[in-house]
């Protein structure tokens, strides 16, 4: 090993672990949205000045371990850790009134662990496969950027609504960042993406604060929550190895959803998690085994659909053509000034210019390694334990309050009032369009990149 | 409880939120903004001395929502459910209305049906099984019927699933 590569080694191996333990006790929240909480911390991680080693496995490392952690809330709470734990819910839940919580827990923590170690090497490899074809994608991206928002949006829940919505939406971003280039002759893009990612929050406040709004936003008490028994057998010491808890048609189902998921990479994740459950459940006969599958396989296609969309994108292309890399994603490859996307020339200082391919695996295997050792043991032992201490102590006031806190500071350091601006405008708009007409952050991310590779590509005609 | 809401898909308490909102970026943005002066006086390269004030910022909003933490309580009822002390059987066979058939426990291979017996499943399901299998043979056709149901609300969950996606 190169002395060279000492250095990046050492930052990849803090930052996920960093990643590894914060991102664990986040999963435990439910409702914990991946664009909201893990775009905005990847943001600040650059902003800060953490060399891309650091970034790609503080990245790579935070969405493996919120992704077994994710399985708490889902399996003990029977409430969805985040918006990719939804396909998996139902299953949950009828194992959980079967008396086996732990075990669709221990099913779906299995699953996303052996997807994880199938999905990176398979990612890269579909990576090298693309990369001849790069040139000609980066030369098409205005209007591959323009179908995929229109694609994206018509598989959203609003439909042909937000497929029309993309309209005004990416309007709003033209004639604001219109204005932001007259005033400060430079443009923003953290805070429009911090508007669209926490845009329900945004929205949200909105509304509470507005007599109006807070009369549909009102509860009657406190909100009950049933915290399924803690079953584990005794002896529960041993940490369980994640290829004994799944039999072999689990595994074989797992690895074959990981398998073709990780080329996959344009289509949504929750699409593919349901598809997948879909088609292993189908081939499986009998009930009990059929719930215990497509938990285990619907958990695993959460990893490697994240894995493969953050991966192949970065490697190949250096533009963010996927939803995921649209959405959580983002920062990784436009996070002005540190890394930028230069709609007008096409050229990208990002980490696909900043990473080789071999650094990429290196890191990637570090994140992987480093996220499992932390997250899969403590979720196989404290799983009860935690879930029970996060809904008992931690208020979703101060979590808020954290959130609210953290974009004014991001604001304020990327242009001051105008940018607080930008993200109240745009989050109100984006948080408007998600919660009314259900045109989801995925679709908005993209309508961001339309305004700002297709609309001057349109005007150069 | 009248302040009660429901904000970013959990309730609060109306003037508790304020109340925090009102720490956190109170605390937040006066750290980032004092820390981004200080650098900058302090005549450090801008662009490094700005991102240290971002990181002071971060802090803040960590303490900030600490002390929210520790003032505000969380607004969640948690009810430990016992292991369910209902009869097996009934548990199961609402299992198998809304989900269809479990199937027969001795039809998988022989890691499944380990696990089942650890569980302390495996009787029950057993039991489950036979006894549909000769309401089916009594009714003649209702076991087609049920099964069916069975498939139709995977369906249906799917597609409520698919809306709400990334």
């Amino acid at each position: 090993m190169s002395a060279e590569l000492i250095e990046p080694i050492l930052w990849a191996i803090g930052m996920a672990l960093l990643a590894a333990v914060v991102f664990t006790g986040i999963g435990l929240i439910s409702g914990t949205d991946e664009t909201a909480i893990v775009a905005p911390l990847a943001l600040l991680v650059i902003l800060i000045g953490v060399p891309p080693a650091g970034v790609i496995a503080f990245f790579l490392s935070a969405i493996i371990a919120k992704h077994i952690s994710h399985a708490v809330p889902t399996t003990l709470l029977g409430i969805p850790g985040d918006t990719t734990a939804v396909p998996m819910l139902r299953e949950a839940q009828l194992l959980r009134s079967l008396g086996v919580p732990h075990l669709a827990l221990q099913k779906a923590i299995s699953g996303g662990v052996v997807s994880v170690i199938i999905a990176i090497p398979l990612s890269i490899l579909f990576a090298l496969i693309l990369t001849p074809f790069a040139e000609a994608i980066g030369a098409a991206a205005p209007w591959i950027f323009i179908a995929a928002a229109v694609l994206v949006a018509y598989t959203s829940k609003g439909k042909l609504a937000a497929v029309v919505g993309l309209i005004p939406f990416v309007l709003v971003i033209v004639g604001l960042q219109a204005f932001i280039l007259e005033q400060k002759e430079a443009t923003f893009t953290t805070s429009f993406f911090l508007g669209i990612a926490t845009g329900p929050l945004i929205f949200d406040l909105f509304s509470a604060l507005s007599p109006v709004g807070r009369r549909s936003m009102r509860q009657s008490g406190k909100r009950e929550f049933n915290l399924a028994p803690d079953v584990r057998p005794a002896g529960g010491a041993k940490l369980p190895n994640p290829f004994r808890v799944l039999d072999r048609s689990q595994l074989a189902y797992t690895s074959g959803s990981a398998a073709i998921t990780s080329a996959t990479f344009v289509f949504s994740p929750v699409a593919m998690a349901v598809l997948m459950g879909e088609i292993a459940g189908s081939r499986i006969k009998n009930g009990y085994h059929r719930l215990t599958t497509v938990i285990t396989v619907r958990n695993g296609t959460t990893e490697s659909t994240y894995l493969a969309e953050t991966l192949i994108p970065l490697i190949a292309i250096g533009l963010p053509l996927s939803p995921m890399a649209a959405g959580p994603a983002a920062p990784l490859f436009n996070a002005p000034p540190v890394y930028t996307l230069d709609a007008e020339a096409g050229t990208t200082n990002n980490l696909h210019d900043l990473l080789s391919t071999g650094e990429f695996a290196l890191f990637a295997v570090i994140a992987a390694v480093i996220a499992i050792a932390v997250a899969y043991p403590f979720v196989m032992r404290n799983a009860h334990r935690a879930a029970s201490w996060v809904m008992r102590s931690v208020s979703h006031e101060a979590i808020i309050a954290g959130f609210a806190a953290l974009i004014c500071v991001i604001c304020l350091y990327e242009g001051g009032l105008l940018a607080l601006g930008v993200t109240l405008t745009v989050g109100l708009v984006g948080g408007l369009f998600n919660r009314m007409i259900g045109m989801h952050a995925g679709v908005q991310f993209m309508g961001y990149y339309v305004a700002v590779l297709t609309v001057p590509a349109l005007l150069a005609l | 409880m009248p302040h009660m809401l429901e904000v970013w898909n959990d309730t609060v308490d109306g003037k508790h939120l304020i109340g925090s909102i009102a720490i956190g970026v109170g605390i937040a943005v006066p750290a980032y903004l004092i820390a981004d002066r200080i650098f900058a006086d302090a005549g450090d390269d801008g662009s490094l001395g700005h991102s240290y004030a971002l990181l002071v910022g971060i802090l803040g909003c960590i303490v900030g929502a600490v002390i929210s933490g520790l003032l505000f309580k969380p607004k969640r009822v948690i009810t430990e459910s016992a292991t369910d002390t209902r009869n097996r059987q009934e548990v199961i066979d609402e299992v198998v209305e809304e989900y269809g058939e479990l199937g027969d426990p001795r039809e998988l291979g022989s890691a499944a049906q380990a696990e089942i017996r650890a569980l302390g499943l495996f009787d029950a399901l057993l039991e489950n099984h036979e006894k549909r299998a000769r309401d089916a043979e009594a009714a003649g056709q209702s076991h087609g019927g049920s099964a069916h149901g069975g498939g139709d609300s995977v369906q249906g969950h799917s597609d409520r699933a698919k809306g709400t996606e990334l």
